[in-house]
């Protein structure tokens, strides 16, 4: 884990397809083993991750494999952060605001935001000139 | 009291049951699974990740089955556990260690 003073950084842009969601997920995966991350930090990260990815892979580009999606991965001795950057439809005006429920055992879909919510501590977004930014904030364990 | 045959046990033969490999997953359910199934063992044993619509496709199986049937979850590690326990699914299947678990508790 990087010391206070420390802060490390890792940038992956990719297709927008759910194929290139799993170069996140492993680009993910091994900035959290460089950087000793504990590992229930690291599964509840990649979980938000690849829920939110894919959210901008179905709703954002509609499926077509057009577009983008841009990571940034940043930790330091307190929190790991994940933001991913889009140019794809925006995510419906408060989707994000209050607590999303987890739907019932029988529906198929629509679990994703709520994992989401339950993974990570904090999620800000916000669309500006066409650009979606997403980020979500897992806070560290204390040593 | 059903004989080990009545019971199906489903491997997944995948190290990410994501989104990606949900629509090949779902193909395979329609070609290997019919109504008359009552007892399904997934064994997840090799599979280190799932997402909501991997989960989702296992819900489909379940909705796929008789309604006296019963679904049980076997091999799950850490990562896969978890998910199930977040989306409160693990109280809708039965989860067992590993196969072998699971194919005692459905034949009792």
């Amino acid at each position: 884990m990087p010391s206070a003073n420390e802060r490390a950084v890792r940038s992956l842009k990719v297709a927008a397809t759910y194929e290139d969601v799993r170069l996140l997920a492993a680009e993910l995966q091994a900035f959290c083993a460089e950087f000793a991350l504990p590992a229930e930090v690291a599964t509840d990260i990649e979980f938000a991750l690849v829920e939110a990815a894919n959210n901008i892979v179905q709703h954002g580009y509609g499926e077509t494999g057009e577009g983008s999606l841009d990571m940034h991965i940043e930790t330091d001795a307190t929190s790991v952060t994940v933001s991913l950057c889009d140019r794809g439809i925006p995510m419906p005006q408060g989707m994000m605001k209050g607590d999303v429920e987890m739907p019932s055992f029988d529906m198929e879909s629509g679990r994703g935001i709520a994992i989401m919510q339950a993974c990570v501590d904090r999620i800000d977004y916000e669309t500006r000139d066409g650009l979606n930014s997403l980020r979500m904030v897992k806070t560290l364990p204390k040593a | 009291m059903p004989q080990d045959h009545d019971i199906f046990v489903l491997r997944l033969p995948m190290e990410r049951l994501d989104a990606a490999a949900a629509p090949e997953f779902k193909a395979r359910l329609s070609e290997e699974i019919s109504e008359d199934m009552r007892l399904i063992i997934v064994d997840f044993s090799e599979v280190a990740f799932v997402d909501s619509t991997g989960l989702g496709a296992i819900v489909s199986l379940l909705k796929m089955m008789p309604r006296d049937g019963k679904l049980a979850v076997a091999g799950l590690n850490s990562s896969t556990l978890r998910l199930f326990q977040l989306t409160r699914l693990d109280r809708v299947f039965e989860i067992f260690d590993d196969v072998e678990e699971a194919r005692v508790a459905l034949s009792k």
